[in-house]
């Protein structure tokens, strides 16, 4: 049967190839670009804002310390119900100046539980210098290293701490340096200072309070079926729920308008390999006219001529798939435990990347889906070609057919 | 009569060719639509910044653009600002005092940069006194009036006529504050500087930090942008205390995005040139099969190696030739048209905003670009008849003639 | 004066496994002006002898000499200049090129040989009318009959000047009439102009106008009458 694709002409083969070098280079760009997003939403989404969040209704929208809600161990506890959910985190956060006495910049202060903290965002993993904190009541503050660089802040220093507290209050501080943290994302690096929760309820002289609290879930996937659970618990009118997508839009959409791109290239490649695919089919239809015209001499339905041609196109098409298939995973797979290292590009490079707010890493997703969504491409168009040699078999005449 | 019997041989199966022509058409018409795009985002990007601040050349005291401190201030003194005023290649010039601070209103506090900006300077460098949205202006002659952008005043809770309080480090680093008044909101569209940034009159930012003479910055918006490198050196000249920089310089992620476009074009290029360059070896070599008597004959009645090969590749740099140049003109047309209507994109503003880009995209193409797709098609075609071109030269007459 | 000769001429297939000769020592020599024909049952040789004497095949053994010069020794490069300069040939179909016109078919073979344009259109006209068809110089292949085609395939195969013409069992595909009218152009040729024919055939009128038949049964010579 597979004769008269591969028989006649080389051009079966070579439609292989072309689909193969498709799917191929689709997986390899989709894999890359996926990876990249991936990895940066989870830089940003994983060790700090977690999958959900619960503030007050109106933090969202004025993250301000005078607009926290109330917190305290009952609501903490009632989470615990949801198996889904491994963790709470509340923070205490807001905006202060950090200073040495000589110099001072912005920073985020953020107040926090170090258990809870250190499973939800692996905080404790991201020192590079010092220790983490002994307990609740340690009033060390651990300085991210891009705001120590910046004042020129040692490991045991005395950090100075300036902002407005709740309600107006004034808030003052002074605490020794502890630790010293590292982030893959460069804006957290430069602007984290945190605190442990009492410590920073004291500086921020609330009480009972938190601005925000961040929920750890099991897997990721399930965040939606969460957010909803936490929806139905929490009185609404006092308490919003935020899934990670709406915390960081423009970040989202980004990485929405940067998958359009690819598909556009993706896109194209389709389509002018499917030109290709078709002169193959073109050939293929004119040089078995006679074979067609035998096989309906014989007896054959037009249906069964056609249902047979397009079994050997698709199997072409899948052909292609599997080939392409093939040839990417390794180097997917590869690219998944070897991430591209775009500092090898230069300052400039990391230094575009970072301003961007991204780390300069490229990992590969290895995701079954982005294999899959090929197949299923290659399946449909090459399924919408096979439309020509059923047309032309609708008009054959097996009598002329022979003849030629 | 190479050239003709190759122009006559492509119609002989009018179809397959005009389906080979179609896909290097669209091949071309993407490439040139998918660059121009890059091109007119990249372009979006780099007249953003320089037009909000960062301007064609900037003047900094050296060790300022080592380290961003307030004391690294140069001295207005030095300027020739009555020179510069009567250049007539300046569109604008500003002096900037920058200071780190932070923005405290009654509800909320924020990390921020005043940029302490002569009114008439700043308007005629950038376009913020033109995006205004709310109220007025900076006006040099009312003190302690500041302008802050939408979002930070949604931020900080803040409408007009708010009070807001500016905290910051002095000359001599102490700790310093100053109530300002909000006299107008502006919009730039571009996240990064309306997050980061409030302007006040730089002669009260200049009283506060402690003399009336200083400016950490001074930028420079040229009328045309190839009078920079002239400009660049008689500032240098003017000014051999300090650092003259040009936009590449300041933003070096600019000059890096610059070099993408090449990056970019060369990418998209391989990729589309790969997948034309299947179809077209496909297409050729059934065009050789199928005129395999026909070319035995050739050989048989004296047709040399060199012709038989030269005609085939004359065929197909023909082939290439017919969708090379409409598809070129159609890319040219689109991108014409687009450079005028220009592609909205609104949908993923956000994301677009994040990066500092405007939501419409006004495509275009440097010429050189056309030239070099035109020369990458012409170099497929060529590499697409090697194979089929090798394949009629090696038959011999004898076997090729017996064939049915 | 031999315009070929062949000696010891012999063309085995699978030479390693079961070898059949497709020809066995075959001596042969044609001088200028013959109008030969060469003929014999289906797979005695005929093609094969052709093939070689016009230098697209090659003998397993022994020698063919085409105006002095052993083709045997020739590269493949060579040889297709031999043929270009020295043979004219005649298929039995395919023989033109289906997108030239009559005209530029037979033009073809003098722009192989690089010749002047005015010299090219000059002689391609002369022998289009030399066949008879002066008035389809500007149609395609497929705008004519098969006879037609045959006829410009002959002035083709003279455009080059050349030594002699093979011709492939020329009226295989034609009619009766249009077979007469071949043969006789064909005739004509040889008569007036002293051009060398020499075609395979198995077709009795062809053979009957023949001035020597040679006979091959089983790839050798059984016979060869002059006439």
């Amino acid at each position: 049967m597979l004769g008269g694709i591969f028989g006649a002409t080389n051009g079966g083969l070579s439609s292989v190839a072309s689909i193969a070098f498709a799917v191929f280079f689709a997986v390899f760009m989709q894999s890359i670009q996926r990876g990249a997003w991936d990895h940066m939403l989870d830089n940003v989404v994983n060790f700090y804002y977690g999958y959900v969040q619960v503030q007050s209704k109106d933090y969202f929208d004025n993250p301000s310390i005078d607009e926290a809600m109330t917190w305290n161990e009952q609501i903490e506890s009632s989470m615990g119900a949801n198996p889904e959910i491994q963790g709470v985190a509340p923070r205490l956060e807001s905006f202060a100046l950090a200073s040495t006495g000589d110099e001072t910049t912005g920073v985020l202060v953020v107040g926090t539980r170090p258990a809870p903290e250190s499973a939800l965002t692996h905080l404790e993993e991201r020192l590079v210098a010092g220790k983490y904190w002994d307990g609740e009541d340690d009033t060390g503050a651990l300085v991210a290293v891009g705001v120590a660089e910046k004042i020129g802040l040692q490991l045991g220093d005395t950090l100075i701490l300036i902002s407005q507290g709740y309600r107006g209050a004034n808030a003052a501080g002074k605490y020794a340096v502890k630790g010293l943290l590292k982030f893959g994302s460069p804006d957290l690096n430069k602007q984290m200072v945190y605190l442990t929760f009492p410590t920073a309820s004291w500086f921020f002289a609330t009480e009972g309070v938190a601005t925000s609290a961040a929920i750890q879930i099991k897997d990721k996937t399930d965040e939606p079926t969460v957010t909803q659970w936490l929806q139905t618990q929490l009185d609404t009118t006092a308490y919003a729920v935020i899934p990670w997508q709406e915390m960081i839009p423009d970040l989202v959409e980004a990485k929405m308008l940067d998958a359009a791109g690819n598909n556009l290239v993706l896109a194209v490649l389709y389509l002018i390999i499917s030109f290709g695919v078709f002169g193959t089919i073109l050939m293929m239809t004119r040089e078995r006219q006679y074979e067609f015209g035998v096989l309906m001499g014989i007896g054959m339905q037009r249906w069964q001529l056609g249902w047979m041609v397009w079994m050997e196109i698709i199997f072409l098409g899948l052909l292609g798939v599997a080939m392409g298939m093939l040839l990417s995973f390794p180097l997917v797979y590869y690219f998944q435990q070897n991430p591209f290292d775009l500092s090898a590009m230069g300052q400039e490079a990391v230094a575009t990347y970072e301003k961007f707010g991204m780390e300069p890493i490229l990992p590969a997703a290895l995701d079954a889906d982005i294999f899959l969504q090929q197949a299923v491409i290659v399946f449909w168009v090459t399924t919408l070609l096979a439309v020509y040699p059923y047309l032309k078999i609708r008009k054959l005449a097996p009598v002329s057919a022979m003849r030629s | 009569m190479i050239s003709t019997l190759a122009w006559r041989n492509i119609w002989r199966s009018p179809t397959r060719s005009w389906v080979i022509i179609g896909a290097i058409m669209l091949g071309i018409w993407a490439l040139v639509f998918m660059l121009s795009f890059t091109v007119g985002m990249v372009q979006s990007y780099v007249d953003n910044s320089i037009e909000n601040g960062i301007g064609h050349l900037q003047v900094h005291n050296a060790d300022y653009r080592q380290e961003a401190k307030v004391q690294y201030y140069f001295s207005t003194d030095v300027l020739p600002l009555a020179q510069w005023k009567t250049d007539e290649r300046l569109q604008g010039v500003a002096v900037r005092t920058l200071v780190q601070a932070m923005a405290g209103s009654s509800r909320a506090t924020r990390g921020v940069v005043i940029k302490g900006v002569d009114p008439l300077g700043e308007s005629q460098a950038t376009p913020l006194s033109r995006q205004i949205v709310e109220g007025e202006y900076l006006d040099a002659n009312k003190k302690n009036c500041l302008i802050i952008s939408k979002t930070l005043a949604g931020k900080l809770k803040v409408k007009l006529r708010s009070k807001i309080v500016l905290t910051f480090q002095d000359l001599e680093g102490h700790i310093t504050a100053g109530a300002f008044r909000i006299v107008g909101i502006f919009d730039t569209g571009n996240k990064a500087i309306d997050e980061g940034n409030v302007f006040v009159n730089r002669l009260d930012i200049n009283a506060l930090l402690g003399n009336s003479a200083m400016a950490h910055e001074v930028s420079f918006l040229l009328k045309d942008i190839t009078t920079l490198p002239a400009m660049k050196a008689a500032l240098t000249a003017q000014l051999p205390e300090l650092a003259v920089e040009d936009y590449k310089e300041v933003a070096p992620d600019l000059q890096l995005y610059e070099g993408q476009i090449q990056t970019s074009a060369n990418i998209f290029m391989v990729i589309i040139m790969l997948a034309l360059l299947f179809g077209i070896i496909n297409t050729m070599l059934m065009a050789v099969l199928e005129r395999y008597r026909e070319l035995g004959m050739l050989m048989a009645v004296g047709m040399n190696k060199a012709r038989v090969f030269g005609m085939i590749l004359i065929e197909t740099l023909l082939l290439a030739m017919i969708a090379l140049i409409p598809g070129l003109l159609l890319g040219w047309g689109t991108v014409a048209w687009l450079s005028t209507t220009g592609i909205d994109l609104s949908a993923f503003s956000g994301g677009l905003s994040q990066f500092g880009m405007s939501t419409v995209v006004y495509p275009k193409l440097q010429a050189a670009l056309y030239l070099q797709f035109a020369m990458a098609v012409c170099l497929t075609a060529i590499l697409g008849a090697i194979y089929p071109a090798w394949k009629a030269i090696r038959l011999k007459p004898v076997e090729a003639m017996r064939k049915i | 004066m031999n315009v070929i000769t062949t000696s010891g001429l012999s063309r085995v297939y699978n030479p390693d496994t079961i070898p059949v000769y497709a020809l066995k020592e075959v001596d042969l020599a044609i001088t200028a002006g013959e109008f030969t024909a060469i003929v014999g049952p289906s797979g005695s040789g005929k093609t094969t002898l052709l093939n070689i004497i016009g230098g697209l095949d090659k003998p397993s053994n022994g020698q063919v000499i085409v105006g002095g010069t052993d083709i045997g020794a020739l590269t493949d490069n060579q040889l297709i200049q031999f043929r270009r300069d020295h043979i004219g040939f005649v298929f039995q179909a395919y023989n033109l090129i289906p997108v030239l016109t009559a005209m530029e078919n037979v033009e073809f073979v003098m722009l192989l040989q690089n010749q002047p344009v005015q010299l090219r259109a000059a002689r391609a006209k002369e022998l289009l009318a030399s066949v008879g068809l002066a008035d389809q110089a500007n149609k395609r292949p497929s705008e004519m009959s098969g006879g037609q085609q045959q006829r410009v395939a002959v002035a083709r195969a003279l455009a080059s000047k050349p030594s002699f013409v093979l011709a492939d069992e020329p009226t295989a595909n034609l009619d009766a009439a249009s077979t007469t009218q071949l043969l006789d152009i064909m005739a004509q040729l040889n008569e007036e102009e002293g051009i060398t024919f020499v075609f395979s055939t198995h077709d009795q009128r062809v053979i009957s106008r023949a001035k020597r038949v040679v006979t091959l049964e089983d790839g050798q010579i059984v016979r060869d009458e002059i006439r």
